[in-house]
């Protein structure tokens, strides 16, 4: 929900993480963040799919759109959508409350299949949309002073009685972690007395090796497999398949 | 069942790492919340109800023991008895706990009325010898069966006593730090635990007493702030040292210590406490093991008792004082100055704290139990004759008696190992009965007993280990045990049988090493080489008999054949665990590895693996060797649960996958504090109490099909209207009186 945390390098490297542990071919990535920056993850050139918004405006199928990569994980990018083309897609959705789910469902994706979807900030009608068909919902935060002071928007947010809330819950997750800064430590601390249950037992921590797997465009896990990110995004994949099965 | 498996199973037992788990949960199902809502119901409190209730119980139990049944009525009642019991012990629960133990006394009680009514006609010949021994013996086994049980039923949940508001009014504490011969770090762990305890600084004062002048200590002593106690001359027994230390110190509450552990920071906050609510109290222990945990059956944790070798004590001095101190002659000290305190009228007792929050029946998280209660080992027993101690409780009285009995033991196990190859080479038969009925009574007995036992005894869950270790025991313990038994003055038999039970040698670093020192000597070799060729003989002699010659009843040599194959299995297994490497403690070897991360300069982590936590060069094991050259800084993290703990060290050496670092000297402080907090031995004590899981002896689709028979059965009783109706019988039956 909120920028500049790593919510989409977490996705990817996250899905990477679940693929590794359910086998390829069951888990898909859907972008739907318009700055179209998670097909770089993989490696993959958004320019051989149409893209979600461009599928979507042409009433097509969603798995017709979806890159497979080499990493056990399918990819469905934004696409690089023009401007007028962004505002079509978004009041497409805002028309059509269950637009996503009906697509996901239209897909022709297993029952066991797992689908991550990666959100851009602020509660807009994506977020809505991911609310209404998500399972489970994972918030991103930072454990900076900037995270903390959006915790109380994000549940008044939350709080919406229109809103759909997720079966499986919605939870925070805390990334970049760094125990070198006291100010960071001091803050998942409060963090995590403040959120308590609602905080996944895992922080990520941060790890140079997980921008530089972007500029390789890799997932995290297959740049460096033995880094600390990599251990943790392991964790909290194990964390979410039990979640998800629960 | 091969001597593989059995290893495998042995491992288990003491913790280490098995191969396959035996524990299934224990359920919580609608049979719960009847036995929630049973005991709390209101027909109890209708006059005569429970005394009628119990009349009834009384002359039910009475006529299931000794009401006389046909073979086949037998048979299926002992089957129908035995599926209950198979059902009904999945579920959790205080009462599941306690009907499985009556079933359990019923079926045994009726197995050995049966026995002595029907099949002991006393007719002076050597059957009639060994059958009424064997009688009597199996009469014994019953007797520990039954007192184990009372002991081991309905333990006693309190919460820990609170400690007056004002800090001002918490009474001094002293603690002795037992330091005679132990490493330097064990020392070092125990004497900064304890300076790290929450109590008023000046309240507390740390001792670190010793049998020698160690100038290493000195300095350990005067860096924390504490006193080092040397006693020179003084023996090496540890109530000595505390006997010593007595007029030199004045707190009111003593505390001590082995080297070694480390206790938690709220210790003495919620052990004191008791003392400040009951002025009778004078002894308070802790249950405490370090590498195993103790082969004995342990019910220190649901009598309370003192157990018999306990370094972590609590102590009211001035009821020491009185006492003349701690008898250091005893072979168990604790226990012996338990007992004294019982005897006089003042209380000891046990303080177990468990912090699970699914225990049975309980609901706080936090929960104790203490009681006060005394108990002894035989020796002590002896001594001391607790049966005359007024003020000793019925219960206490019988987990001295189960203690005595315990001890005897050895003597009918050797005989239970003789019996079946008297009978299958010397033709002397030691139960007159068919074996057909003779199993329909004793195998009740047996699954019963089993059942019981594993469900009260959870942490010993397979008798079999009870078996290996006494059988193993037993050629220690046979001698001292008969001379005691003729011998007044016999100390010197104690120490031999202390010496005998690594669990009561002085130290206790010793984890069970019987298995490995029964091939140690020649003599044991030999009486274990007896038994062996005796059943073997017995077990080919037998076999011989039944296919060649078949003079003798096949059923009955079937039987005995079954028998001395079980000895020859315990046999093996004997020998398959003395392969098993004897453990001794060094260091501390709890929690040694755990998750870390280096953090290079250059921002790079990486994940590793602690290899000897607490030492202060720390090696890491690295998941591939790394570019990090020798005195190169790295940052370093330690997790444990959600700590983590972030130091700067420099890097010593790297050998393969092999990283020693240095932890910087800034850093050192924090790196012991946080070893203190994840080594300290409170954190471990709801490992040792019971926990929560029955155990799979069959497996599972066994177990399965025989419940869901016994569930299918149950319903068609209950809803026989409706198998009638579908069968349609009615219709059936029209239709042949229409055509009559």
């Amino acid at each position: 929900m909120k920028g500049g945390v790593g919510k989409t390098s977490t996705t990817a490297n996250l899905a990477t993480a679940i693929a590794s542990k359910l086998g390829p071919g069951r888990v898909s990535v859907i972008d739907l963040d318009p700055q179209n920056a998670l097909h770089w993850h993989f490696g993959l050139d958004s320019s051989d799919s149409a893209g979600v918004y461009k599928q979507s405006l042409l009433g097509g199928d969603w798995s017709e759109a979806m890159l497979a990569s080499e990493f056990g994980v399918s990819c469905l990018p934004y696409g690089d959508a023009s401007e007028p083309d962004r505002v079509a897609f978004e009041a497409l959705l805002a028309k059509n409350p269950d637009f996503i789910g009906t697509c996901l469902t239209q897909a022709g994706l297993d029952n066991d299949a797992v689908v991550l979807i990666d959100t851009p900030p602020g509660p807009t009608v994506y977020l809505k949309h991911v609310f209404a068909c998500a399972d489970l919902v994972l918030v991103v935060l930072l454990a900076d002073a900037a995270s903390y002071v959006t915790i109380p928007a994000m549940e008044s947010w939350l709080d919406d009685p229109l809103l759909v809330h997720p079966p499986r819950g919605c939870f925070y997750v805390l990334n970049q972690v760094d125990s070198r800064e006291p100010l960071n430590r001091d803050i998942a601390e409060v963090l995590h007395q403040k959120l308590g249950d609602h905080l996944v037992p895992i922080r990520v921590h941060y790890d140079e090796a997980v921008s530089e797997a972007l500029a390789f465009q890799q997932p995290v896990l297959v740049y460096d497999p033995h880094g600390q990110a990599s251990h943790d995004l392991a964790r909290l994949a194990a964390w979410a398949i039990n979640a998800l099965n629960r | 069942m091969n001597p593989r498996l059995m290893l495998s199973l042995w491992r288990e037992r003491w913790g280490k790492a098995a191969e396959t788990s035996f524990k299934v949960p224990y359920v919580h199902g609608k049979l719960n919340q009847w036995t929630h809502w049973l005991p709390y119901s209101d027909v109890w409190s209708v006059t005569g109800v429970s005394a009628s209730a119990l009349l009834l119980c009384t002359l039910l139990m009475f006529l299931m023991v000794s009401v006389g049944l046909s073979f086949n009525s037998q048979v299926v009642f002992s089957f129908l008895f035995v599926c209950i019991a198979v059902y009904v012990r999945r579920y959790a629960g205080m009462l599941i706990t306690l009907v499985l133990i009556a079933m359990s006394v019923i079926a045994s009680t009726r197995y050995l009325y049966w026995r002595f009514d029907a099949k002991l006609v006393p007719s002076f010949s050597l059957n009639f010898f060994f059958g009424f021994y064997f009688f009597v013996a199996e009469c014994y086994l019953a007797l520990l069966v039954f007192a184990g049980f009372v002991q081991s039923i309905w333990p006693l949940k309190r919460a820990p006593a609170a400690l007056p508001g004002d800090q001002g009014q918490w009474p001094a504490v002293d603690v002795f730090i037992l330091c005679d011969d132990q490493p330097y770090a064990a020392i070092k762990l125990t004497a900064t635990a304890s300076a790290k305890l929450d109590w008023p600084r000046k309240k507390l004062k740390i001792y670190l007493v010793d049998g020698a002048q160690r100038d290493d200590l000195y300095v350990l002593a005067a860096s924390i702030g504490a006193h080092y106690l040397p006693h020179l001359g003084v023996s090496s027994h540890h109530a000595d040292f505390v006997n010593q230390s007595l007029p030199s110190t004045d707190g009111e509450f003593i505390a001590i210590f082995e080297s070694g552990q480390a206790p938690e920071h709220r210790f003495l906050e919620s052990t004191v406490g008791w003392f400040l609510r009951d002025q009778k109290l004078a002894l308070i222990q802790t249950p405490h093991h370090f590498l195993a945990p103790s082969p004995s059956q342990n019910y220190l944790e649901v009598t309370n008792s003192s157990g018999p070798a306990g370094p972590c004590v609590l102590m009211r001095r001035s009821v020491i004082v009185q006492m003349g101190g701690v008898n250091a002659a005893a072979a168990t000290p604790e226990s012996h100055l338990a007992l004294t305190l019982q005897t006089s009228g003042y209380g000891s007792a046990y303080i177990g704290f468990g912090r699970h929050e699914k225990w049975p029946n309980e609901n706080h998280a936090q929960n104790a139990m203490v009681e006060s209660a005394s108990d002894a080992v035989p020796g002590v027993f002896l001594v001391e004759h607790p049966f005359a101690g007024r003020s000793l409780l019925w219960k206490q009285r019988i987990a001295s008696l189960h203690h005595a009995l315990q001890f005897y033991y050895p003597v009918l196990r050797l005989l239970f190992f003789i019996a079946p190859a008297v009978y299958l080479l010397g033709h002397v038969q030691i139960i007159q009965a068919s074996p057909q009925l003779l199993m329909a009574y004793a195998i009740p007995h047996f699954v019963h007993a089993y059942i019981a036992h594993t469900r009260t005894d959870e942490k010993n869950r397979f008798k079999i280990f009870t078996d290996m270790r006494e059988t193993a025991l037993a050629w220690y313990i046979l001698i001292p045990t008969t001379l005691t038994l003729f011998q007044t003055q016999f100390k010197q038999c104690l120490l031999l049988w202390t010496a005998s039970r690594p669990e009561l040698t002085k130290k206790s670093d010793k984890a069970f090493e019987a298995g490995s020192t029964i091939l140690s000597s020649p003599a044991k070799f030999l009486l274990y080489l007896l038994a062996l060729s005796l059943n073997l003989s017995g077990f080919f002699s037998g076999l011989f008999d039944m296919i060649f010659v078949g003079t003798r009843q096949q059923g009955l040599e079937v039987l005995h054949l079954l028998w001395t194959a079980y000895n020859l299995m315990l046999l093996a297994a004997m020998l398959a665990v003395a392969q098993e490497a004897s453990q001794v403690l060094r260091h501390i070897s709890l929690r040694q590895h755990l998750t870390a991360m280096i953090k290079l300069p250059s921002g790079r982590t990486v994940s590793c693996v602690t290899e000897n936590f607490p030492a202060p060069r720390l090696q890491l094991s690295l998941p591939m060797p790394m570019a990090v050259g020798t005195d190169a800084p790295v940052s370093l993290s330690i997790f444990h649960a959600h700590r983590e703990l972030m130091l700067s060290a420099t890097v010593l050496v790297q050998q393969g996958l092999k990283l020693d670092v240095c932890i910087v000297d800034a850093n050192q402080k924090d790196y012991q504090l946080f070893a203190t907090a994840v080594l300290s031995r409170g954190q471990d004590w709801p490992k040792w109490l019971p926990g929560h899981s029955a155990d799979r002896p069959l497996p599972k689709w066994m177990t399965d099909s025989l419940v869901s028979v016994s569930i299918a059965a149950l319903d068609f009783v209950t809803n026989i209207n409706k198998y009638l109706h579908w069968a349609r019988l009615d219709s059936w039956i029209q239709l042949w009186k229409k055509k009559k």
